[in-house]
């Protein structure tokens, strides 16, 4: 793996140079590779190459040295945030049946060997130096699995190879002329979008700035921390960018050194980035997508000021080793015509943990793997423009929903008897939550609270709806749920709500 | 004012429609960084108070009542600036 390499070399000839952050604890080139070079050594000692390790913790530097444990060491990891409910994480444990479990935050499981925040922390701080094995992976090999949201209502595993991450990273460290020394990290490490800022930062030598949950919730030491960073490239969800520019203060003369931010996750925009470049002259925009079956992004636009004063913004052309596809029933559209689009090449992951389920996304085209996506886009120049989506799935905050999932969830609950999920907007569009439409079973007499309080040890707080009761569900023509005007009533529109024999 | 912010945080948080102006409001998960978005562009919108949350140490977000205060004051600053 070029990637692996490159870092290997990287760790063995940086030293004393940042390479991790977070909080206050950092890490330097040097004793990043001596604690995953360690903890590497134990894990060979422990477990058989090939196997999935699920790596359980937030941002602590522990978890950086671990994710290069596995990778140099041979082990598929599964990343899984902090964050992850109980239940959700068994769900994901039941499915990827990893080997072993690391740690960094305390954790208990049964019949899984275990290593604790203490165990990690002494294998990889204690005892003699060891190298880190020059990787010697096959481009076939899985190199991380990664969970997100599945329709059935149980997460699925996306399985990504060595091939995949390499062309990934290539492309992506290619789309910077000039290195950046310090690279912010947003995104939780369960969540693909920070692999666009980890590895490429390990790849270039740079600084991986991360900025932890509870940071994120402090915007007094959320800017200082990104002030300290002096970060050249940020790697965000617009739903975040949104959050900074809130504040006046995030504008060039506060962060002089900000110059690209590389947007991927979720739909960026127009006025977010107008806003972005009326604060940050000059700035670089980066409009990256992809779903997490093809590896974090396929394409990149970049957005200055004339890209921005459109309608809707493009995101760009595809990376090399890809080509995309737009198909409308089984034939390819013409230019400019919409349908689904299709993805073809190299990015394509190895499928899901468990495929037969899903096969029908992934398949072939002309002898490469493929993945339909599901979202609904345009190609006009060489350029992709993506719409929306074909399915019920939203995203939150970058999150990947599918609305399913939550109904799934929420069905699964003893005493709810009809349960339908739709997404809410806000003025500017942006999805900003889930709502749960919910009869109870007879002579149930759950609060809502109490329903919540049920799902939140089933799904992540992203995904949790804001739970309202009804009593009767609106039908449409055809006798199926009428979800446009669930819609309505949850957007507060609509005469429904003041129908007294619909609501309690 | 109390009230007014009750309300609104009744209509932008998540499952906010029972609640009293001390409860907590973050790790109750009422608000949440994409409704503490919303509840700024509203407090912009309805009081013409552009606050700045780099300015605000985040416990005077943490309920309806500490809220009222703070909008209070920018409020009042508002009008000694306008003299």
């Amino acid at each position: 793996m070029i990637m692996l390499e490159k870092i290997w070399k990287n760790l063995r000839e940086k030293g004393d140079a940042p390479a991790y952050l977070c909080e206050t604890q950092q890490l330097s080139y040097q004793a990043l590779g001596e604690w995953a070079g360690r903890l590497c050594r134990n894990l060979q000692k422990r477990f058989s190459p090939g196997i999935p390790i699920l790596l359980y913790g937030h941002k602590q530097p522990v978890m950086a040295a671990a994710f290069l444990a596995c990778a140099f060491g041979g082990f598929p990891f599964v990343p899984v945030d902090s964050s992850t409910p109980k239940e959700r994480l068994r769900a994901i444990l039941a499915s990827a049946r990893p080997q072993g479990l690391l740690a960094a935050e305390p954790l208990r499981a049964e019949k899984i060997p275990l290593l604790s925040p203490e165990v990690l922390e002494q294998i990889c701080q204690g005892g003699e130096a060891v190298p880190l094995p020059f990787p010697a992976r096959k481009m076939d090999e899985l190199f991380y699995i990664m969970y997100t949201s599945g329709s059935t209502g149980a997460p699925k595993g996306v399985m990504v190879t060595c091939e995949n991450l390499d062309s990934f990273v290539s492309w992506m460290t290619a789309l910077f002329p000039q290195k950046p020394a310090v690279v912010v990290n947003q995104a939780a490490f369960s969540f693909d979008l920070s692999v666009a800022d980890f590895w490429p930062a390990l790849f270039w030598g740079a600084r991986e700035y991360t900025l932890s949950r509870r940071t994120q919730r402090d915007y007094p030491a959320l800017f200082s921390q990104l002030e300290s960073s002096a970060g050249e490239l940020m790697v965000l969800t617009p739903s975040f960018a949104s959050l900074l520019l809130a504040d006046q203060s995030f504008c060039a003369q506060r962060f002089p050194m900000l110059k690209t931010i590389f947007f991927c996750g979720e739909t960026l925009l127009p006025k977010t980035a107008q806003m972005l470049l009326k604060r940050f002259p000059g700035l670089r925009i980066l409009n990256a997508y992809g779903p997490t079956e093809c590896t974090v992004a396929v394409t990149a636009a970049e957005i200055g000021e004339k890209e921005a004063s459109a309608a809707l913004l493009p995101v760009g052309n595809p990376k090399p080793g890809m080509e995309i596809r737009i198909e409308n029933e089984g034939r390819l559209a013409e230019e400019g015509e919409e349908g689904e689009i299709v993805l073809v090449g190299d990015s394509v992951a190895a499928g899901y943990v468990g495929t037969e389920l899903y096969a029908t996304s992934f398949g072939m085209r002309n002898g490469k793997r493929s993945y339909c996506t599901g979202d609904l886009g345009w190609m006009e120049n060489g350029v992709l423009y993506c719409k929306g989506r074909l399915d019920s799935q939203v995203k939150i905050h970058g999150y990947r929903v599918e609305l399913q999932d939550v109904e799934k969830n929420l069905s699964a609950l003893p005493s709810v008897a009809e349960v339908v999920v739709v997404s809410r907007e806000d003025r500017n569009g942006r999805t900003v939550r889930l709502v749960g439409f919910v009869r109870l079973g007879d002579g149930q007499n759950q609060t809502k609270r109490q329903l919540q309080a049920l799902l939140a040890q089933r799904l992540p707080e992203y995904m949790c709806p804001e739970i309202r009761f009804i009593q009767a569900f609106p039908l449409n023509e055809n006798g199926k749920y009428d979800r446009k005007r669930l819609k309505e009533i949850a957007d507060g529109k609509g005469d429904f709500a003041a129908d007294p024999r619909n609501w309690e | 004012m109390e009230k007014e912010i009750l309300r609104l945080i009744q209509e932008i948080g998540n499952n906010a429609e029972d609640i009293s102006p001390k409860q907590e409001l973050w790790d109750t998960g009422i608000l949440d960084s994409l409704a503490f978005i919303t509840l700024l562009e509203e407090i912009s919108f309805r009081w013409s108070v552009d606050i700045q949350p780099t300015q605000v140490p985040p416990e005077r977000w943490k309920n309806v009542q500490s809220i009222a205060k703070l909008l209070e004051e920018k409020l009042a600053e508002k009008g000694e600036n306008n003299e």
